[in-house]
């Protein structure tokens, strides 16, 4: 294993043979060594495989580099916080003991060396080091189980109000599809048009997610007058425009969603995807820019899918003869800013229907 | 000749193999080496040319071995002639280079008779 301490090496920077032999023994029965002659041979060594080694011992007088010359080398690349290094010297002057520190060597030893006092400073050094990475380690490896336990409950929720919201459209005897399409609907112009300005992605994506649950208050409407195949009367009418003010009440009852951030948006989009810009809509009868845009993006695509689609009290229109109706305020008024967004669109919104064909 | 005759020029057996992890065949080895090992002859060359950096060089290199093979004598030795060599003292170093020829000189004859 990559990791296992057992696996690592020491590696011995001294130019006399007999240091590294006496070190290299020392250890010998828990880890191998490599050994190095001069500081340059070492650097070089450290730079070709730093995991490679749990521990750097490192002479001072040296030629060619000696270590304190390595130690500033290895101090620029931090390495010093990641591999343990000792200075293994006879020369314990002040000076060389503080320039040593301040480097980031771990501990001094003296020459020659007392092997159960090197040992035992030396290891117990490393072991800090090793458990320290593998703590490190662990924590990442918990971070990233986090992160995809919660995109897997994002998904989770997603799934529930995409469920829901087709629960309701097949009372309504539709196959799901129009709040997919609605979803589509909404985050295309967001996304493609100058109506999108100033909101980011997520948000974009949180208002798409709210659109799909609009129609949630259908489930409060008796079957009677949601699958009427005929005109409604007025009473039957009224009772049918409640579906807004129950949907919002619906949402307001659950009150896990409040925290989400679609809770704001679906819930205005629910009470007021009817209301038109000329405050013939309901059920406030709000007027012109009172209504927020996501929900006058919601009423537009709302109405547009129906037109397209054909309905137990109608059959399809072209996508030519909705357009139509809907610019000459046909199925009520709407914000000519809006509708030209709509229009820069409309083309991309018609693949949409390819892709969620009515079967 | 055993290790043991080591003694009588002053090495501490038992510091020597606790270094060596009481590998014997290790602390023979690099007592033997020595007798191939240039760096006392280098030293009395610099001595010769009165190079002060390079007996610091080689002092320093001797003290190393010695303290290692816990040659006391001669690890002393070597010790006070690289504070001498380093403070300017050079008739001290010198002094104690005398001391140390006779000291190493001996030291060789003992190895040589090792088995």
């Amino acid at each position: 294993m990559e990791n296992d301490i057992a696996a690592k090496k020491l590696l011995i920077i001294d130019d006399d043979e007999l240091n590294r032999e006496i070190l290299a023994n020392i250890f010998e029965d828990i880890y191998d060594s490599d050994h190095a002659c001069n500081g340059k041979e070492g650097l070089q060594m450290i730079y070709a495989n730093e995991d490679r080694y749990c521990a750097i011992l490192l002479d001072v007088m040296m030629p060619i580099m000696n270590g304190i010359e390595v130690l500033e080398a290895l101090s620029k690349q931090m390495i010093p916080s990641r591999i343990p290094i000792f200075l293994i010297t006879a020369e314990r002057s002040n000076e060389v003991m503080r320039k040593g520190y301040e480097l980031g060597v771990m501990d001094i030893i003296e020459k020659p060396v007392i092997p159960f006092v090197i040992r035992r400073r030396i290891l117990s050094v490393v072991e800090l080091f090793e458990s320290r990475k593998q703590l490190a380690k662990k924590v990442e490896y918990q971070d990233w189980e986090l992160l995809e336990k919660a995109k897997e409950i994002i998904a989770l929720n997603e799934g529930l109000i995409e469920a829901l919201a087709t629960a309701i459209e097949f009372r309504d005897g539709e196959s799901g599809n129009h709040v997919k399409r609605i979803h589509d609907i909404t985050k295309c112009i967001l996304t493609n048009t100058k109506l999108g300005e100033g909101f980011s992605t997520q948000e974009i994506d949180d208002i798409a997610m709210a659109s799909i649950m609009h129609d949630v208050g259908k489930i409060a409407i008796p079957d009677a007058i949601l699958n009427k195949p005929g005109k409604l009367t007025a009473e039957e009418y009224e009772i049918m425009k409640l579906h807004t003010i129950k949907g919002a009440d619906l949402l307001k009852s659950i009150p896990a969603l409040k925290n989400s951030n679609v809770y704001k948006y679906a819930l205005d989009i629910t009470r007021h995807h009817h209301e038109r810009y000329d405050g013939n809509g309901y059920p406030d009868r709000l007027k012109g820019d009172e209504i927020s845009l996501w929900a006058q993006i919601v009423s537009l695509a709302d109405v547009y899918d129906a037109l397209v689609s054909k309905r137990v009290y109608k059959n399809a229109f072209s996508f030519d003869d909705a357009i139509n109706m809907i610019t000459n305020n046909e199925c009520g008024v709407f914000s000519p800013k809006l509708l030209s967004a709509f229009l820069e669109v409309e083309k991309d919104i018609r693949n949409i229907y390819n892709k969620y064909k009515e079967v | 000749m055993s290790i043991n005759e080591l003694k009588t020029i002053g090495v501490d057996i038992n510091e020597a193999m606790d270094r060596f992890m009481n590998n014997e065949m290790l602390f023979k080895k690099f007592f033997k080496k020595l007798l191939n090992d240039d760096n006392f002859s280098l030293l009395q060359d610099a001595y010769a040319n009165n190079d002060v950096e390079k007996a610091i060089s080689y002092a320093h290199t001797l003290k190393g071995v010695c303290g290692n093979l816990a040659i006391k004598p001669l690890y002393h030795l070597f010790d006070e002639m690289v504070k001498a060599l380093r403070n300017d003292n050079w008739d001290e170093a010198i002094k104690l280079n005398d001391k140390a020829i006779v000291e190493y000189n001996n030291l060789l004859n003992i190895i040589k008779a090792m088995d």
